[in-house]
């Protein structure tokens, strides 16, 4: 065996002596008695009332009361000490902090389909609460860099000062700061599986469909993959790589049955604020993504029309010639007039993809047809200018 | 970072690189000629700074109030340019920032400004209050914005538009924190807007 991985090898196995493990919370609890988790519930606190006076607090009681309602329910006897926030985030994100605050985003709200994954995310993020992660995470690190200075001392008093390996030399501070970083990222990755396994096991007790977790990250695959998204180098990647949960999720599901999706209770509370949520993504120009989700979403069939609209939507905005988007954006417009949830502006946006295609007598059409339903629309003015200008 | 502040990095940076040079003061009563397009006229006392084809101004700092004049935007120019590449202001932001096509229309310089705040971290920015206006006594547009920061501060802003015959756009943009320093100077700003004339 070649020096540098004599060298990996020992500090990985010294490395294992720095995982610290807490003993998991019990409900009820009221306080934290470890001094660094007192530590980590203060700045919690902080983050919770900076977060809860913020404007990315999404600011409807409905939607926040079925979010608590929901933690509850896959909580159980940790209802108490959950409380969760909507957070208006055009990205799929939920996280949660030592002292049970929980931040769900808006941008997973958009991309799940049913409250089922919804409460699968949630239950994956009580778990965390409740097995103490924060805690973990931060005595591990500390050891783990205490051992890693320690080693690096140890080792310049030896006279070593790096590895060889082949024709690369190594500094010892990069070899340390590398064996230390992928450890802890492996560390980070148990506590991700242990959540996911431990909070399907909740959702089961909260009478869920289990087989609903593993489609939330099918879906995410599928963004991931259909849009080229870089991804983080497995060795250092915090979380487990999105296809090893879908199957593991996808094992454990298979041995447990029954349950409800509550698509129904979910698409009640979530309808309301779909366009908003989709204009956030599309401020972010991510049209590739946002394109997925939409398509996705019309294969579920709530309200149709709203989701061809925004793929026209996509499509103008970006307005590549090359991809053909006006003539693509013209289509889903018009798929979108007859179907249910529509909104009244795709005859608008209609008309400025047509104008800007050079098609003026059919978006002049489209504008008086516009003007003919919303007679009142605050952009009357303008768009009766664009009708004389044509 | 909040929208207003990384908006307000930008400018910072733009100053730096620019030098102390180009920093000046409008005092009041001065006719200020933009980029030799169009002048206007100011009543109080305004710090100000250009850049290529932008002039910011502000009196208690940019982070509170600002006044952006925009002249002879074209195809591919954004709203908030930054000169350098900074660690506080992420690639994809600057990549992915709207930009400006000739074929736009009022509404879709509505939604690129919208979009802009968002990008750079506004929240919930809505575009409001739409009009036909006058831009130096040319067919011109108007319509404001209201978003919040991240960290919950309401913010205004109120947009005039022109486009030329050439397909150029021209824009005013006056934005400020809604509570005190937006109102503070809104008069001033709206005989500003008054104040436009084409050189």
């Amino acid at each position: 065996m070649n020096p540098s991985r004599k060298l990996i090898l020992l500090s990985l196995v010294l490395l294992a002596g720095c995982a610290y493990e807490a003993p998991r919370l019990q409900p009820n609890r009221a306080a934290p008695q470890h001094i660094a988790e007192k530590g980590l519930w203060s700045v919690s606190d902080k983050f919770e009332y900076a977060v809860a006076i913020s404007g990315r607090r999404v600011d409807d009681s409905a939607l926040r009361d079925y979010l608590q309602q929901t933690s509850c329910r896959v909580a159980g006897p940790f209802c108490d000490a959950i409380r969760t926030y909507p957070i208006t985030a055009p990205d799929f994100n939920a996280s949660m902090s030592p002292n049970g605050f929980m931040q769900v985003w808006t941008g997973l709200l958009l991309r799940a389909e049913n409250e089922a994954q919804m409460a699968s995310v949630i239950g994956h993020e009580v778990m965390h609460y409740v097995e103490r992660h924060s805690l973990e995470r931060l005595e591990t690190t500390r050891r783990t860099a205490n051992l890693a200075m320690a080693a690096q001392f140890g080792l310049l008093l030896g006279g070593i000062y790096g590895v060889q390996s082949g024709p690369v030399s190594i500094n010892l501070g990069d070899v340390t700061s590398l064996v230390a970083g992928g450890y802890l990222a492996s560390y980070s990755r148990e506590h991700e599986e242990q959540s996911d396994r431990e909070g399907l096991e909740l959702i089961r007790k909260a009478g869920y469909a289990t087989a609903e977790a593993s489609k939330v990250w099918q879906n995410l695959i599928a963004e991931q993959e259909e849009c080229d998204l870089p991804r983080p180098a497995a060795l250092l990647a915090s979380h487990p790589a999105s296809k090893n949960r879908m199957k593991y999720l996808e094992q454990m599901a298979a041995g447990m049955s029954g349950g409800e999706t509550g698509e129904e209770r979910f698409l009640a509370v979530v309808l309301p604020h779909r366009a908003t949520w989709i204009r956030a993504e599309l401020a972010q120009r991510s049209y590739c993504r946002i394109k997925v989700v939409l398509e996705r979403l019309l294969k579920q069939g709530a309200n149709p029309g709203e989701l061809y609209y925004f793929l026209g939507e996509v499509h103008r905005l970006r307005g590549d010639e090359e991809e053909n988007d006006l003539s693509q954006a013209i289509d889903y417009y018009r798929k979108a007039i007859p179907a249910h949830g529509a909104p009244v502006e795709v005859h608008r946006e209609l008309g400025l993809a047509l104008r800007r295609a050079g098609r003026t007598a059919e978006a002049r059409t489209a504008w008086q047809e516009y003007l003919r339903l919303s007679p009142q629309a605050e952009d009357a003015a303008w768009v009766r200018h664009y009708l004389e200008k044509l | 970072m909040g929208a207003v502040q990384r908006i307000s990095l930008s400018l910072c940076v733009g100053l730096m690189l620019a030098g102390c040079a180009s920093s000046r003061t409008i005092s009041p009563g001065e006719a200020r000629k933009i980029f030799g397009d169009y002048e206007v006229q100011s009543q109080a006392k305004w710090a100000r700074v250009g850049f290529r084809n932008v002039e910011v101004w502000t009196v208690d700092g940019p982070q509170l109030q600002q006044l952006r004049f925009y002249s002879e935007m074209e195809d591919g120019d954004s709203l908030f340019e930054i000169p350098v590449q900074t660690v506080l202001i992420p690639p994809s932001v600057i990549e992915k920032q709207p930009k400006y096509h000739q074929k736009m229309l009022p509404h879709d310089i509505m939604e690129m400004v919208t979009a802009t705040f968002m990008q750079w971290g506004a929240v919930d920015a809505v575009a409001r209050r739409p009009q036909i206006a006058s831009f130096g006594k040319r067919d011109g547009f108007r319509f404001e914005v209201a978003f919040y920061t991240g960290g919950g501060v309401q913010y205004r802003a109120l947009v005039l538009g022109h486009i030329n015959p050439e397909n150029k756009l021209f824009l005013i943009l006056y934005m400020g924190a809604e509570d005190v320093y937006y109102p503070k100077f809104l008069a001033e700003v709206e005989n500003i807007l008054k104040s436009v004339r084409w050189l």
